[in-house]
This record gives structure tokens, sequence and C-alpha cells, in this order.
């Protein structure tokens, strides 16, 4: 018997009885759509909870400080600043050559005074970083784009410019276009006036939300080195310092999650303070498994009665085929061609429900992602978008489904195939 | 004598000169400047009034930030090198090298009061002064404005001083007008020559005349120093003499 001749009995006998066979795929439906529309809610809830807890940025992200550690500091994901430690050129290219070390993004500051373009003056300070690696950095674009990487007029302001705009933290483009002229002052040798400056003008062309450290406004690296080859250019005094840590900060990227813990140990035994969400995400993640391993439990189970029903509906398909399974053999039909028409229509069944059901798993979870966001949003709590299906997970059920199937359909398609053909005549 | 007019001229510090209309201080219409194109790099060498004193907010109302910002281009960067009583001798050592560092494409110069308060001969004060121009102008690779110096004769603390009025900060005898007109004179010759001689451009604060009695508003209640309007009076000045040199 050729393959195709296999499907044709199949598929015939599976049509002899339509009810039961809709049944049975329907049985399959709802316990692979329950497994799949599960383990997209779960695999998508962690992704998204996992992300709220890195607050945009890549959950490995280590960082540093320029002071020593505090002794209990790798137990807390808190920073534990102790006394001052500079943070130089040589102290990270030493972090860049620790192992499980993937990037390094270091953080400059500089004081200057904002004078804004409505005539408004502040002191503050601009905190200068690659804005090509701003995406492994706790900054947020809020509206317009980031500066360009090598720009010495271009800046992106902070929230809390905004409010020195008088402009609402809810209408963050207003900033965009607007112009200030930063000053950084510098007190010369026997200077008893206000202080030198050196003075440029920037146009805001960004709005960020941002938690890296204290400051107005995000600007590309150059900007920041100009200014502070300035300031060390000054007399330096109590309320201008010129000896501060070259550097105000890095972020570190370890290669893993799992690699976290080594990279802060690294950096303890250099003499860093550090912070990173380790232990809270290791609490989550241990909360989520827990979740996870139960909910996939009430699939599987659901998806066991589904299989069970596949057995169940070919030991009945069997019982009223034994004629023609008889038939079959009495014309030289061997066993291996009863199993494989038995074995292909049970696959056969565990690929429509499974389809049916990938498609109504994805469905289902789509749903319950919608309205969980709206709840969140509606009492106040955010909003976490769980909408974004990986395709992998519902290909995976259709196809897991159809094996299982198979595998349900084994036993009673090796009891048909081992019925004797005289048997089998005379019985019916 | 000579020691008399310097410790009278002590008192004097610059008031605001011209005439125009005095306000608070106009702000440049917001146009982006280039990221890319590269930048003019202005520095301003003087002494307590490139420093913004007298002005509420020197930072911000100092006449070289509101030349800069109403004279210069948005991508200009300016490096303000004031420093109150600051003479030419003092900068020559301190603010020009310093100056040079940045690489500057335009200097302005405001150094004289200091001079002729601390008792230096307008002879003395050509020379440091031409030797300074001399080296900011680069062999003309810079463009150097140098202010002359205003009437002094006029201001409130030099009057109240002439009086021997309580609050006179300076002891000793303060020079009459014409002494001290004599001297203010003999400097503007010797900048003029110096201008003349590097290549330079005059910013004639000279020219606006007697303006404390004009317009007092203009000067700080210190009695000597401009405010805020007067500077910006001061930085018109600079901006119309670099507009007049091409």
């Amino acid at each position: 018997m050729r393959w195709s001749d296999a499907v044709t009995l199949a598929l015939r006998g599976a049509l002899r009885r339509p009810v039961r066979t809709a049944l049975t795929t329907l049985g399959v439906t709802l316990g692979s759509g329950l497994l799949v529309a599960l383990a997209v809610v779960t695999t998508a809830a962690d992704t998204k909870v996992l992300d709220r807890l890195g607050q945009g940025n890549p959950l490995t992200t280590v960082r540093v400080a320029p002071a020593q550690p505090r002794p209990g500091q790798l137990d807390s994901d808190a920073l534990q600043p102790g006394a001052p430690h500079d943070l130089t050129d040589a102290a990270l290219a030493s972090i860049r050559r620790a192992p499980h070390v993937t990037r390094v993004v270091p953080i400059q500051t500089s004081r200057v005074a904002e004078l804004s373009d409505e005539g408004g003056l502040s002191q503050d300070w601009i905190i200068g970083t690659d804005m090509t690696q701003v995406s492994t950095l706790p900054i947020t674009l809020l509206a317009g784009r980031w500066p360009a990487a090598n720009s010495l007029t271009e800046v992106a302001a902070t929230t809390d410019y905004l409010f020195k705009l008088h402009i609402d933290g809810d209408k963050p483009r207003q900033a965009l276009g607007h112009q200030v002229t930063l000053t950084s002052p510098r007190i010369a040798a026997g200077d008893t006036g206000p202080g030198q400056g050196r003075s440029y003008r920037a146009v805001i062309v960004g709005v960020v939300g941002q938690d890296l450290t204290d400051g107005d406004f995000i600007v590309p690296v150059p900007q920041v080195v100009q200014s502070r080859q300035w300031e060390q250019g000054g007399a330096g005094s109590t309320q201008f310092p010129v000896n501060g840590s070259p550097y105000a900060g890095a972020v570190v990227v370890a290669s893993s999650l799992s690699d976290v813990h080594t990279v802060r140990a690294e950096l303890y035994g250099m003499g860093y303070a550090t912070s990173a969400p380790e232990h809270l995400v290791a609490s989550v993640q241990e909360y989520l498994g827990v979740v996870n391993v139960v909910l996939g439990s009430i699939g599987s189970v659901a998806l066991g009665v589904a299989l069970l029903s596949i057995a169940n509906a070919l030991l009945a398909a069997i019982h009223e085929r034994r004629r023609d399974i008889g038939v079959l053999k009495a014309i030289g039909g061997r066993d291996r061609d009863v199993l494989r028409w038995f074995l292909v229509e049970a696959l056969a069944i565990g690929l429509a429900g499974g389809a049916a059901g990938a498609v109504a798993g994805v469905v289902i979870a789509e749903l319950v992602g919608v309205a969980v966001n709206q709840y969140l949003v509606a009492h106040d709590l955010g909003s976490l978008d769980l909408v974004g299906v990986p395709v992998v997970i519902p290909l995976l059920g259709w196809l897991g489904t159809g094996l299982l199937a198979v595998i349900a359909g084994g036993l009673p398609s090796l009891q048909a195939a081992h019925l004797p053909a005289r048997e089998a005549v005379v019985e019916a | 004598m000579r020691k008399r007019v310097a410790l009278g001229l002590a008192l004097l510090l610059v008031a605001a000169c011209s005439s125009g209309t005095p306000a608070a201080v106009p702000r440049r219409p917001v146009s982006a400047p280039s990221p890319t194109a590269a930048p003019l790099v202005y520095a301003a060498v003087g002494a307590s009034e490139t420093a913004g004193i007298g002005a509420q907010d020197p930072r911000s109302q100092a006449w070289p930030m509101v030349f800069y910002d109403t004279a210069l281009p948005p991508s200009a960067v300016m490096y303000s090198f004031g420093v109150p009583f600051e003479t030419t001798e003092a900068a020559l050592n301190g603010e020009v090298p310093a100056a040079l560092a940045v690489d500057p494409a335009l200097v302005t110069v405001w150094l004289n009061v200091d001079d002729l308060a601390a008792g230096v001969s307008a002879a003395d004060y050509e020379a440091r002064l031409g030797q300074l121009v001399h080296a900011l102008r680069r062999g003309g690779a810079t463009r150097v404005l140098v202010a002359n110096t205003p009437y002094l004769d006029h201001l409130p603390l030099y009057l109240k001083c002439r009086s021997g009025g309580a609050g006179c900060p300076f002891a000793g005898p303060v020079p009459a007008p014409d002494q001290l007109n004599a001297m203010v004179d003999a400097y503007n010759a010797a900048i003029a020559r110096v201008v003349q001689r590097e290549g330079a451009v005059l910013v004639d604060l000279h020219a606006a005349g007697e303006v404390p009695d004009e317009h007092p508003d203009w000067v700080s209640p210190d009695g000597f120093h401009p405010d805020a309007a007067g500077y910006v009076q001061i930085a018109a000045r600079f901006a119309a003499a670099l507009s007049a040199s091409g």
C-alpha cells in the first residue's frame, strides 16, 4: 500500500462518521488551543514583566559608580557607595577586559549654566554619553530624536528641563526646537569675580526620561569632553572643583543574565560600587517559573484528555471497520499497511485540531492581552502590552499536537494491525 | 601727580556708552545651529566689565554674552576670559595664552581702566597692548576688536570720591576731572596707534560721550560699572564695529 492509499483510506474512514470526527477534532482543538494560549500568554508576560524590571534596558546591565563599594554591596541590588573612587580610562579598559562583559558605556558630566531662548537662567549638568549606545542606558526617548553622535549643537532635554521651560510633562514635543545657551564655568587663578565661561548654543532635538544621574541635558560625547577640558583648565575652587572623577559612571552589559552577579563581583573586586536588579529578577523569575508550571500543567491535562479522545475514536473506528481490515488483509494487505492507515487517520485529526487550536490559542492570547492591558490602564497601574506572539509557539503547538495524536493513536493502530484477517472477517 | 591720578582712577571702572534704546537683553530669534558646521570661536579678553560685574546676572548679562548672543552665528562658541582687576600686563601672562589655546577667529579686547588705575603710563600701556594685540592677531588669522576708554569723569562713584563723600572705597587723593580726561585721552591715542599698527578694529566707546549724564539708568548701583542695560549698549557698539569691519 502506498502512502497516498493510506491517506485516502484514512480520509474516507474519518468522513464515514463525520460527527464523531468533528467532535474528536474539536476536543483536540480545545486542548491544543488552551495550551498554546497559556504558552503565549506566559511567554509574553515573562518577557514584558522582565522588560519592566529592566525599565526598557537590557536586564544584563550593571551600573557602576565612581565610588568604593560598601561591604554588603553584592547582597543588594541598590548602589552602596562608600568613599570616592575615580573611574578612569584605565579602569574602564580593565572592566572591558573582564570576563562576561560585552559592552561598557561610560558617562561623563559637566556643570553648566543654562540660558534658555526665553531668557531663563539656571544651573545644572549636562550628561554626555555615546549616542550610538543609548539603547543600553536607562534613557527613554519621549519625543523627537537622539542628537547626532558627534554633534556639537544638538542636545536632548530631560524631563527636568521641561519644567524650567514651563512645559507640561505630558507635552514633551513642545520643547523640541528650543535653543539653549550652555556655559561651562571655571575660575582662573586669582579670579574673584563670577568666573570665566565657555558658551555654546544647542538646539533641543529630543526629550528623554532618564535615570542615569542628575542633569538637564543628554549630549553627545564631544560636547561634554570639550566642556570638561575647559573646566580642567581652571584653577579650581570649592564651587568649581577640577579634580573629580573623569567619568561620572558607566553602564556595563554582562553577556547573560546569569553572568550579572559574576560581573558585579568582578567590579566589586576592582573597588567600584554597582547596582543591578539581579536579586529582584531572580525572585521574579522564580515566581514566574511556578506560574508557568501550573498553567502548563492545566494545558497539558486538557491536551491529554483530547488525545485520549483520539485513541477512543480510533478504537471505535477499528471496531466498526473490522470487515474492512479483514478484506484488506485478505487481498494481500500487510500489518504495516493497516498500521499506516490508522496512524495517518490519527495524524490527520491531530494536525487539523492542532492547526485550529494554534489559531484559537493565538486569538485567545491576544484577547487576554488586550483585556489585561485595559484593566491595568483603567486602574492606573501603567500599561503592560502583552500583544505580540512569538511565532514559534503556535507552530510548535500545531506540530506537537500532530505528533502526540500519532502517539495516542499508536496502541489502537497496532491492535488493528495485528488483527488476523480471518478473525476480522468472521467477527464482523 | 601720577600717583594721585592712578589712585583716583581706581574708582573708575567703565560706564556704558553710546545712545540707543536701553532695554532688557534682546534674545536672538531661534534658528537651529548646524550640527556639522565648523564653529566660529570667539574669545573675550578683558577685566571686570568683560566678566559682567555690575549686572544682576553676570553669566547672562555681561556684554560679551550679549554680543555673542546677538551678533554671532548660532554655531559660534564663546570663551569669556574676563577677570576683575586685570591689567594688560597680567592679561599677557594669563588671558592671552589661554585665548590663543582655543584658536579663536575673533577676539575682543577691553583692557584699559585697570591699567589707568594701576598708574601704568600711556607709553608702557601702548607697548603692552601692542604686544597683546600682536599676539592675538596671529599674523592676521584672527580678527581683533579693541575697545578704547570711555569718559570716566562723570561716573557717580568718581564724583562721590571727589567730593569726599562716605562710601568711597579708595583712600588717597582723587585726580581732578581734567587730569583724568588727559590720561584717558593719552590711553585712547595709544589704543588708536596700536589698532592702526596691528590691523585691528577700534571699538570707540569714548565717542559715546558722558553716558552717566544722559543715561544714568545704564550705570549699576556700584556707581562705576554698567548695569545690564549698559552692557546691551556696549555689546551693540562691538557688534557695530564688527559689522563695519566687514
